[in-house]
């Protein structure tokens, strides 16, 4: 609770690293209440084709799509499925690379040299690429989506955590519980866990916006859920057509991806000054 | 020398890494939920007929012979035929090759002659407005989706103003192949029009594509600079009197960049992955459009075959800058 | 009384930190003769350094703040002086450094020949005065090179051709030590700031280092400014040695008579708390002070045994206390001849 406070504190004092906790807050809120703060909210199933591609109006936020809906009401139904995609993605690969990465870090045998190998092949691609190829294969939907970032993102873990484990392996104070004998499990998760745990939070936060970037990229390409889901990327995609007339239906979504993704690197740079300030004085100010 | 066993090391890893990322792409190729088979064979044919295809194709022998023969048959660059051109995809993929390339090239060109020294002023003139303002636009820069940038480029230069092409990579025929690069191959014809239409064309997706790539490169470099100037050689030339400008473009410059360089690996990551998109939006006629396409088309092979090139150049350019860092680096050289 | 070298004169820095300004030198008066090694001596933190920064110009811009006082070498105020001009003329031409720690005061990816060369560029005593750009023409270079070599023979660097071809991570820290003498050596200075030169060195080569500084300063009739907190060190090297507390300089004098007879109270705490075998370990009770709200007047009177109201009101002025030797305090201690260790 202490530390929950100290960090409430100096992420406020902070000006940028408070507009990304705002800002990210506010996606956690628009996702939450989307039901309750929609104009339309029918609109993600209804059409209304004589009402479609109008401007932004009071009656309308930020107009109207192809199809007559609310496009304000389809983006706050749509952060839900940034937000679930962001969370889960992120999540399934956090927690499955950070134990991979603190095993093979630990014992360093050929099963982790192995397993090394294997997430290096991963990381040899640049993710997308990779994502693509998964998300293609296996049809466009939400939980392919959320399977084909996670079946990229966790090898970035592991790499990571196998790194930081290494270099806590080095440290005086681990080698000499090692020597006294406390067990493997205790040494990792009371000793060397705790030290790269700052690195990981950091990483996470900033991986959140990445893994949306991604995401949006792949439902732009067709390969999220389909129509007539209210993602981000495919509303985008679905704007082209209509472009230079209707430029409220691209903006739209790409000012709401540029906001969410900017608050978790804010946020994510934020922390990284309150958790490491080693760091803080070389890289910024 | 450390440098030469550094570099051994990492050549001998290359040939299984790329091995290692045909069986991911062989084994995501077998994810396909319905059977492929009976997809290929369409949605009339009887059971029989289908068997039959199956064993004419070799779906029916055991995975791992199926992988030894995907394995050797990518390595003859066979990687099979493409659904929607109807040439084998090796062909196609080579033939796309140069344009993405050229784009790609042109970026880093882009992003590194103006992020490096961007980044060096931003550090030198800390919490300057300058610098103020260069962090808020790289800090946004990485929060963009590119995809959405080169939208909005399109809106605005193209579509409103009317200052470029709105897509593609040349009007007409374009210049007379001798690279494939069109920037070299239109200098060489030494005509000023086409040489003007390629240099159009590329522009948006040029600078979309440079964008984040620079963003990377100013706060890489503005880190590395900061580091530098607060390091105890800096005071030292400082206190004997250098001249401050060969201080910080010639001594604290060359520090920083080698930490720059090992970021151009990462760059090029994000040129890659951006490069799908942008080729799509501004319809380039490279790898990644080829993809995007492919994808439209439900082409597996295609898609693998993308996969795998792209692998393969992001493999490469990783080895690349590892060996240059062993040698620009003389702390690593012993 | 002969007009010195350096004379500084009540200078006056405050640095600005997160709780408040810190007043690192408190008009402190400090001076260096023609051909003089003068020890600069104190704890961590008691402003030597930034004393020799301050000489040198090279204090963090935004950080510093001078609130006042004279910094005078060779006639002229160089606090007065246009930045440019002290980079051109003063810093490693009339006045040189060496640092304390020579691994990381070296630039690590340049060869030690290449920083050797640019320095010879800009400093050669052939080189001409200012920053503008510069044609090192191959006459020029040639005669710089030997001038190298000559000195690097004089610094008792073993293959001194070999040593310009290395990196600086390929030589030993005695090695970078020399160097770091020769250069400050090269442009022929008159005078050479040594912050703690022997600090981050081995014992043997400390002492070896001291010799070979002496011998050439005297050699080459340059002065002298060591910062040390080493009192042993500054015996070896030092013709005259000035304490500094906390901002304040305390006491000089000649270095035998500094320890023979010290005057300020916490000079001579300072040499009983050098361990022997009659005195055993001793300390000064209490501890430095902060420096954003230090002690008022006389620094060290919250520790010192002599201290009355008056040292607490206002700082004490210079007293003369025999021979060149100066101490600023209002209760001398009675000038006894001790035994010097």
């Amino acid at each position: 609770m202490e530390t929950a406070q100290y960090l409430l504190k100096k992420l406020t004092s902070d000006r940028t690293a408070a507009l990304g906790a705002l800002l990210v807050l506010l996606l956690i809120v628009a996702a939450i209440a989307a039901p309750y703060l929609a104009t339309h909210p029918e609109d993600i199933a209804e059409f209304h084709p004589p009402d479609r591609l109008q401007g932004p109006t009071f009656q309308h936020f930020f107009g109207t799509d192809r199809m007559g809906s609310d496009i304000y009401s389809r983006l706050l139904y749509g952060a839900r499925i940034t937000i679930a995609i962001a969370i889960i993605a992120v999540g399934v690969s956090v927690l499955v690379g950070v134990p991979v990465g603190l095993i093979a870090g630990y014992y360093r045998n050929w099963a982790s040299d192995a397993l090394m190998r294997v997430s290096d092949i991963f990381l040899s691609v640049p993710q997308i690429v990779l994502a693509i190829a998964i998300a293609q294969t296996l049809g466009p939907s939400l939980e392919n989506v959320i399977l084909a970032l996670s079946a990229t993102y966790w090898p970035f873990w592991a790499r990571l955590v196998y790194a930081e484990t290494r270099s806590a392996l080095n440290e005086t104070y681990v080698e000499a519980s090692i020597a006294l004998g406390v067990s493997p499990w205790r040494v990792m998760l009371l000793h060397v866990l705790p030290n790269i745990s700052s690195s990981v939070i950091v990483r996470t936060t900033i991986g959140m916006g990445g893994t949306i970037l991604t995401a949006a990229a792949l439902g732009f390409l067709g390969l999220g859920p389909p129509a007539p889901s209210p993602e981000w990327g495919r509303t985008i995609a679905e704007s082209r057509e209509f472009l230079p007339e209707a430029w409220w239906y691209a903006t739209a979504p790409g000012i709401a991806i540029f906001l969410v993704v900017m608050g978790f690197n804010l946020l994510g740079d934020g922390l990284r000054d309150i958790l490491d300030p080693r760091i803080r004085r070389s890289r910024d100010d | 020398m450390r440098a030469i066993v550094l570099i051994v090391n990492r050549l001998i890893w290359f040939a299984p890494t790329v091995l290692g990322l045909m069986v991911i792409t062989f084994t995501i190729s077998h994810l396909i939920p319905a059977d492929p088979v009976a997809f290929m064979a369409g949605e009339n044919a009887s059971n029989e007929t289908i068997e039959a295809l199956r064993h004419e194709l070799g779906f029916d022998r055991p995975i791992y012979v199926q992988l030894y023969h995907y394995v050797v048959g990518v390595m003859n660059g066979e990687f099979g035929v493409s659904l929607y051109t109807r040439r084998p995809i090796v062909d196609d993929l080579f033939g796309r090759l140069p344009a993405t390339l050229e784009l790609t090239f042109v970026a880093v060109f882009v992003s590194v002659i103006i992020g490096i020294p961007l980044g060096v002023i931003s550090a030198v003139y800390r919490n300057s407005l300058l610098d103020h303002v260069l962090r808020l636009i790289t800090v946004s820069g990485l929060a963009i989706a590119a995809f959405w940038l080169a939208i909005l480029f399109q809106l605005l230069f193209a579509m409103e103003l009317g200052w470029t092409p709105l897509q593609g990579r040349v009007d007409g025929w374009g210049p007379d192949e001798v690279t494939g690069f069109f920037l070299i191959d239109a200098a060489l014809m030494w005509d000023g029009a086409i040489f003007r239409d390629v240099v159009a064309h590329m522009m948006l997706p040029a600078i979309t594509l440079a964008f984040p790539a620079m963003a990377t490169i100013v706060r890489f470099t503005r880190a590395g600079v900061l580091d530098a100037i607060n390091s105890n050689y800096v005071l030292y030339e400082q206190a004997m009197g250098f001249p401050r400008r060969v201080i910080i473009w010639k001594y604290v410059l060359r520090n920083a960049l080698i930490g720059t360089v090992t970021q151009i690996g990462l760059i090029f990551g994000v040129l890659i992955a951006n490069g799908v998109v942008v080729e799509a939006v501004f319809n380039w006629p490279g790898l990644g459009l080829y993809a995007v396409n492919s994808i439209l088309q439900s082409d597996y092979n295609a898609i693998m075959g993308f996969t795998i090139v792209q692998g393969v150049i992001f493999i490469i350019v990783n080895l690349s800058v590892d060996i240059a860092h062993g040698f620009i680096d003389p702390r690593e050289a012993r | 009384m002969i007009e010195p070298l350096l004379d500084v004169r009540g200078l006056e820095i405050g640095f600005h930190t997160d709780r408040g300004l810190a007043r690192v030198l408190d008009q402190v008066n400090f001076s260096i003769g023609k051909g003089e090694i003068v020890g600069l001596v104190g704890e961590s933190g008691c402003g030597k350094t930034t004393l020799a920064r301050a000489i040198l110009g090279v204090l963090p811009k935004n950080a510093a703040q001078i609130g006042g006082g004279e910094v005078i070498f060779e006639g002229e105020d160089l606090l007065k002086k246009h930045p440019s001009v002290l980079e051109a003329e003063i810093r490693g031409r009339r006045i040189t450094f060496v640092p304390q720690d020579p691994f990381t005061s070296f630039n690590p990816v340049f060869s030690i020949g290449a920083q050797l060369e640019e320095l010879m560029k800009w400093k050669s005593p052939d080189a001409d005065v200012g920053t503008g750009f510069r044609f090192h023409g191959r006459n020029r270079r040639r005669s710089d090179r030997d001038r190298v070599m000559e000195l690097l023979r004089t610094v008792q660097l073993p293959d001194p051709a070999g040593i310009l071809r290395k990196y600086p991570h390929e030589v030993s820290g005695g090695q970078r030590q020399r160097l770091m003498i020769a250069m400050a050596l090269l442009p022929e200075p008159r005078l050479i700031i040594a912050d703690e030169p022997t600090t981050a060195l081995d014992v043997t080569i400390q002492a070896q280092i001291l010799k070979l500084l002496r011998r050439l300063a005297t050699e080459f009739g340059v002065s002298v400014l060591f910062t040390t907190h080493d009192l042993g060190t500054a015996y070896e090297i030092c013709d005259r040695i000035t304490v500094m507390y906390a901002g304040q300089e305390v006491e000089s004098a000649p270095s035998d008579e500094f320890f023979a007879a010290p005057r300020h109270p916490y000079t001579k705490r300072l040499l009983e708390s050098l361990p022997s075998r009659e005195r055993g370990i001793s300390g000064i009770p209490g501890s430095i002070p902060g420096l954003v709200a230090p002690p008022s007047g006389c620094r060290f009177h919250p520790r010192c045994d002599f201290a009355t109201a008056e040292c607490a009101k206002s700082r004490p002025g210079v007293t003369d206390a025999g021979e060149r030797h100066m101490v600023r305090c209002y209760h001398p201690v009675a000038a006894k001849r001790e035994a010097a260790e």
